[in-house]
């Protein structure tokens, strides 16, 4: 289907537009989708991203930008009813699904949408991530956090650092 | 096998680490030990700053009760969260001070000396930090027999600005103390006394003269404690028929009746959440609310009857349970003892939990205290080191 001319979105089908990843992939998709980016939403407001134009984002790569507009789509309709205050019950909880099980994967992946997330300034996306890593290192000691998020391993005075913090918080160890 | 290591902007770390519940600190806690730059981002201030915004409410980090209640002689702090007072400093301190009152993260310590009659020949009083073990003694009061006393911070008398309390601990800072002048209901009368204590401890700060007013003493044997509703403080005595209240801008005493079939002891004041003033009182095994009410021509209605027997187990009613406390910041908590323990009670929620199984001999009153604890508080992340980031 052939994307309408820009600029005019509001009647008939859907506007659409397109944006590019770091690997000059394309993606069409609605602008109200592509408009939960903070970053996009001003450049599609001006009719950007339209037609053959299409929006670079240097910084995603396509797998990212995929799964990134998967939230987008799936979201798009309840951030247009203004946080949805007359949302039904059932909406609400299969949005909440949706969220559970769109977290639920690979730890490089769930980095790459954190730094998307960012970049793009998608606020609910950067939440829904930011409690799934915050829920990854619930109940975990200082080294354990360093494993589950995949740091090196501590220098020799890293290590006496975190001893002597250690020594100090003892109530946070009881 | 072990993910990348990923580089994670500061922003994101500060949006995963944020939503760190406060009432578990020991998490935040793992977290800036866990690596330098995650520390370094704790610490500052601007980290605290969000972090208290985004969750709002101070959470009840545990609470504060004289031990003689448990037939001991310490004072105890029992937590209901993860945090504990640094030791050794907080088990000294225990040991040798009442507690008389918490509110606005910092707790009012109480020490009298008594004479052969066992009345008091003078009142010490101590306001002390747990989270940062900071502590400031109030020059000593001459005795009074009746006396009840508050802390709280200054910015709620109105004359130093407009303060939402959640990171003022270190701040200016009002005790307020009531005392009375005799025994004699007839002749003597209460007073109140005010100490301000400005956060820099170079100025040389001494109690208010006494300002004396025609309320009569009421009958009470020991410090009681109070509800701060906008600028009034309030004292409730017990076995007496009123409440004493003290209005901090216009330094103005009065008293408020309170309602007319209850001189029960088992009563505890609270201010809500929209500014009203509380009254939980438990009989048998019902407990009443009542709310303060200007149009009523009693001055009070009955807001609210909870049958505990639905709330607590039934281990619980061997004796009647006592209420011995609420929290003071609109969040609507009770504290309850029973002879299967401590339990809180919401009653927004209706949800009652145990927070300390040990039996008590007879009821003492609890004081709750609220606070946020985020490392850089304390210790070597201190709170210079927040200020020099």
């Amino acid at each position: 289907m052939a994307a309408p001319e820009s600029g005019d979105g509001n009647n008939g089908a859907a506007r659409m537009v397109t944006l590019i990843s770091s690997d000059n992939t394309r993606f069409e998709v609605e602008a109200a989708a592509a408009s939960l980016s903070q970053t996009l939403q001003l450049t599609i407001l001006d009719g950007g991203g339209g037609g053959g134009d299409g929006i670079p984002l240097p910084n995603v790569d396509s797998a990212t930008l995929s799964k990134v507009l998967e939230y987008c789509i799936k979201h798009a309709p309840a951030a247009a009813n203004g946080g949805a205050p007359n949302a039904t019950a059932v909406d609400r909880a299969e949005l909440e699904r949706f969220d559970n099980e769109f977290v639920n994967i690979d730890q490089s992946v769930l980095y790459s949408l954190i730094m998307a997330a960012h970049n793009l300034e998608i606020e609910g996306l950067q939440s829904l991530v930011a409690k799934k890593v915050a829920d990854m290192i619930k109940g975990k000691s200082p080294m354990e956090i360093r494993r589950t998020l995949g740091f090196p391993d501590p220098t020799p005075e890293e290590q006496a650092e975190m001893n002597a913090h250690m020594l100090e918080y003892g109530w946070a160890y009881e | 096998m072990a993910p990348p290591s990923p580089v994670l902007l500061d922003e994101m770390v500060e949006e995963i680490l944020i939503r760190f519940p406060p009432a578990d600190p020991a998490r935040l806690v793992h977290a800036a030990l866990a690596c330098k730059s995650w520390r370094r981002l704790i610490s500052r201030r601007r980290f605290r700053r969000r972090y208290l915004a985004f969750h709002h409410t101070a959470p009840m980090l545990g609470f504060l009760c004289n031990g003689i209640g448990w037939g001991q002689s310490e004072t105890r702090f029992v937590p209901t969260s993860s945090f504990r007072p640094p030791r050794p400093h907080a088990d000294h301190i225990l040991r040798d001070w009442d507690v008389a009152d918490a509110r606005h993260g910092r707790i009012l310590l109480h020490n009298r000396s008594l004479d052969r009659r066992g009345d008091p020949v003078k009142h010490e009083f101590m306001v002390w930090d747990p989270i940062t073990d900071e502590r400031r003694a109030l020059p000593s009061l001459p005795g009074s027999t009746k006396s009840g006393a508050a802390v709280l911070c200054a910015a709620a008398a109105g004359n130093s600005g407009s303060c939402d309390h959640r990171d003022c601990r270190g701040g200016p800072t009002l005790v307020v103390f009531v005392g009375t002048t005799g025994r004699d209901v007839t002749r003597d009368r209460c007073f109140v006394r005010v100490y301000y204590s400005s956060s820099s401890s170079s100025e040389e700060e001494s109690w208010s003269q006494p300002m004396y007013s025609a309320v009569p003493p009421a009958n009470l044997d020991k410090i009681v404690p109070s509800a701060l509703l906008g600028k009034e403080i309030h004292f409730v005595f017990p076995y007496s028929k009123t409440i004493f209240k003290y209005n901090l801008e216009t330094r103005e005493m009065s008293r408020v009746p309170r309602p007319s079939a209850l001189s029960n002891k088992s009563i505890a004041l609270m201010a809500t959440e929209d500014g009203r003033l509380e009254l939980t009182v438990v009989k048998r095994c019902r407990l009443s609310l009542w709310s303060r009410e200007d149009g009523t021509t009693a001055g009070w209605a009955l807001r609210r009857v909870v049958e505990l027997v639905k709330l607590l187990p039934n281990a619980a009613f061997t004796t009647t349970p006592y209420v011995v406390g609420a929290a003071d910041d609109g969040t609507c908590i009770i504290f309850l003892q029973t002879d299967d323990g401590t339990f809180t009670i919401n009653l927004k929620s209706g949800q009652a939990t145990k927070v300390c199984p040990d039996a008590c001999l007879f009821p003492c009153d609890i004081f709750a205290y609220m606070s946020f604890c985020t490392p850089g508080t304390i210790g070597l992340l201190s709170p210079y080191y927040a200020l020099s980031v």
